[in-house]
């Protein structure tokens, strides 16, 4: 089993034709996928990704809200003790917000355009490199820690 | 530098089968399966169009979305649409207002005034308007979702404090809250509730016989755009158009009156064919549905269409291709007999779009009427053997799976709480991705004839002031401390009395409350306490 995955929908942002169709194709490729649904709050997600223990956090914004909100989840993750569950973003997020986002814990951003194989992909590395007696040396992927660990931008 | 044409090996394949899947069997040499000849333009079912004349005596409405930010940064933008000839204004609100939240609710940091402008009171309306004369401004729409009646409240007291009274001027709300559940997301409280508050709107306009209202869309364009097929998009839709049809019934209201108010909200997406044949056949079932329900006059039983063009066709890539698709999309609207068409701008992948392609949106509209006079004879394609044969089709499929959705789920409601309607279009959402990475659904400029050199101008996000949020944070804080917070605290207590009986309709202490001050998350928080809010419901979203 390559994984399990917590999918979110944080603030009020409703679009969720895109974690959908992402839900599902991890679903084929041997994924558990843990959806939250809509209108999720930081505090959730973080409670929620240590309570499942699961191996990635990936949470979907189309409102313009994500400077505030990826942040926000990085945090509450880590203060929940899931300062070692990666979180990666998808929806509207301007080029421009990539590398500031990086600098706060989002790992990667997949805009409109990525594939599905592409993010399927990704997932399989980050949680493969994620597991315990993995010798990749990946360490915490905390906020605080201003450590890009994948190149891949979108 | 020219890119060499491209031969036969590099031609994507193509299957023969519409979106939908229907197979297309060519050539057409006949009237197919069809004996008798359709009605004409303007006769029940109105399959052919609405009227005998449509665009002849009165040309499809154009309109152009627009909001941001707060009061102040839409109201140069919508002064320009006016100036420019809009005969409307179209309001875009942001999300917090859209599931009734104050911009300085914790929930809404970071969302104030993105999407859209903030509207926490009366005072943000009547600000608006300042030096706007309503008498100009014929229509005002918004979608006003969860918040139908509050929207209907807002607009009739702004235009009060003008001393415009409501028979003066139309307000529009897409007002269907339905559909936030299964895809949109923009929901306030559970659904029975939200069905009873978007009857309330209608019901008002019923009684007070503001016949020139439009006070609700119900969608089947979510239907689409989440995923979908033009079946889901008419199955579903109007599927969902009979509870609240059925909801005004129970209310001993005259089909007769509130069936006038009703219109539907489609999408108008590119393979044209279908399309046409889909609004063709939308019409014949709806006229169907009030008739059966006691519907007697035309304008009762005639499906108006108001439409977008479908965005989710548009690229990043290659965006002046995108100014072709929308003509494309327009195009099928009109030969498809709609009456009011928004045009999507070519760069609306990218952002809000600029003004240069916002002009060229409303220019489409102008070729096609003016120089391509495509609306010069009323349903041109009628007759063709394969629309007509693809209107039987679509009409047979679309029947079946509202069938489908009464008999294996007992109706529309049951459908969407236990997901089905959900499940059915996250499905089509994923096998249309899974088209475009394998390249078997061909996007031009994305996964076929992609060039690999650029000539797409450089477009700049469009960027939102930050300071918008913090500006309607201290408007609100302003408008509280001036309120008269006695007669607010009375509106609310009168408004929760009236809600917790089911038998009140709510516009009125709704207006009540508006009138003064009460702000847009406090008339939502009074009424979450009588309904519950959409969590209620339990349905996974």
């Amino acid at each position: 089993m390559p994984g399990r995955i917590l999918l979110a929908k944080v603030g009020l942002d409703g679009h969720n034709r895109g974690i959908h169709v992402l839900a599902n194709a991890l679903r084929d490729a041997g994924f558990e996928v843990v959806y939250l649904g809509l209108r999720r709050k930081p505090r959730e997600v973080g409670l929620c990704a240590v309570d499942e223990g699961v191996d990635c956090v990936g949470v979907s914004i189309h409102s313009g809200a994500h400077r505030t909100v990826l942040p926000a989840i990085r945090q509450e993750l880590d203060k929940a003790g899931g300062d070692d569950i990666p979180l990666i973003a998808g929806g509207i997020i301007p080029d421009d917000d990539v590398d500031w986002l990086r600098e706060r814990g989002t790992l990667t951003c997949y805009g409109p355009g990525s594939t599905l194989k592409e993010i399927v992909q990704a997932i399989q590395d980050i949680c493969a490199a994620s597991r315990p007696a993995d010798s990749s040396g990946l360490g915490p992927l905390s906020s605080s820690a201003a450590n890009p660990t994948s190149g891949r931008a979108q | 530098m020219t890119d060499p044409l491209p031969t036969h090996e590099d031609e994507p394949s193509r299957d023969f089968r519409t979106d939908s899947g229907i197979e297309l069997k060519q050539p057409y040499l006949g009237p197919q399966d069809r004996t008798e000849a359709r009605e004409a333009p303007g006769e029940f079912p109105f399959t052919r169009a609405l009227t005998r004349d449509l665009y002849r005596e009165h040309l499809w409405e154009r309109d152009i979305y627009a909001g941001f930010g707060n009061v102040e940064d839409a109201k140069s933008r919508y002064e320009e649409l006016l100036d420019l000839g809009a005969s409307g204004i179209n309001i875009a609100l942001d999300l917090p207002t859209q599931v009734g939240l104050d911009s300085d609710d914790p929930e809404a940091a970071g969302e104030v005034g993105r999407v859209g402008l903030a509207l926490d009171s009366l005072a943000d309306l009547e600000d608006l308007f300042r030096g706007i004369d309503l008498r100009r401004v014929r229509t005002i729409f918004t979608v006003g979702n969860g918040i139908g009646p509050i929207a209907a409240a807002l607009f009739s007291k702004a235009a009060e404090k003008q001393g415009v009274p409501e028979e003066d001027f139309v307000i529009h709300l897409q007002n269907d809250p339905l559909k936030e559940f299964t895809g949109r997301g923009a929901f306030v409280f559970p659904l029975m509730p939200s069905i009873r508050l978007a009857a309330d709107v209608v019901e008002y306009a019923t009684r007070r016989r503001l016949f020139h209202w439009k006070p609700i869309g119900i969608c089947g364009s979510q239907y689409r755009w989440g995923g979908g097929s033009a079946i889901t998009e008419i199955a579903y839709g109007i599927a969902g158009a009979r509870l609240y049809v059925d909801e005004l019934l129970s209310r001993g209201l005259d089909i007769d009156d509130f069936g006038r108010l009703l219109e539907m909200h489609l999408a108008a997406d590119i393979e044209l064919f279908e399309e046409v044949a889909k609004f063709r056949a939308a019409r014949g079932i709806w006229a169907d549905m009030m008739k059966q329900r006691g519907a007697t006059v035309p304008e009762a039983m005639q499906l108006r269409v108001s439409l977008y063009t479908a965005g989710y066709r548009l690229t990043k890539q290659q965006p002046l291709n995108n100014s072709v698709r929308v003509t494309l999309q327009a195009l099928a609207a009109v030969l498809g007999g709609v009456q009011h068409v928004g045009n999507l701008s070519f760069d609306e992948a990218l952002s809000t779009p600029s003004r240069a392609a916002a002009r060229l949106a409303v220019a489409t509209h102008q070729i096609l009427a003016y120089e391509a006079k495509i609306g010069d004879v009323v349903d041109p394609l009628g007759g063709s053997y394969f629309v007509e044969w693809l209107t039987d089709e679509l009409d047979q499929r679309i029947r079946r799976e509202m069938n489908r959705v009464d008999t294996d789920f007992g109706g529309m409601l049951e459908a969407i709480r236990k997901g089905e309607v959900q499940r059915v279009v996250q499905q089509h959402a994923y096998e249309f991705q899974k088209g475009v990475e394998t390249g078997h659904r061909v996007v031009v400029g994305v996964n076929a004839f992609v060039s690999e050199d650029s000539d797409d101008k450089e477009i700049q996000p469009f960027v939102i002031d930050e300071s918008s949020e913090k500006r309607q944070k201290e408007r609100l804080a302003s408008l509280r401390a001036k309120r008269n917070a006695g007669a607010v605290r009375r509106a609310l207590v009168d408004l929760k009395k009236a809600a917790e009986d089911d038998s009140c309709n709510l516009v009125e202490p709704i207006k009540e409350a508006v009138g003064v001050y009460a702000t847009v998350g406090e008339i939502c928080g009074a009424l979450r306490e009588v309904f519950g809010d959409w969590r209620a419901e339990g349905m996974a979203i």
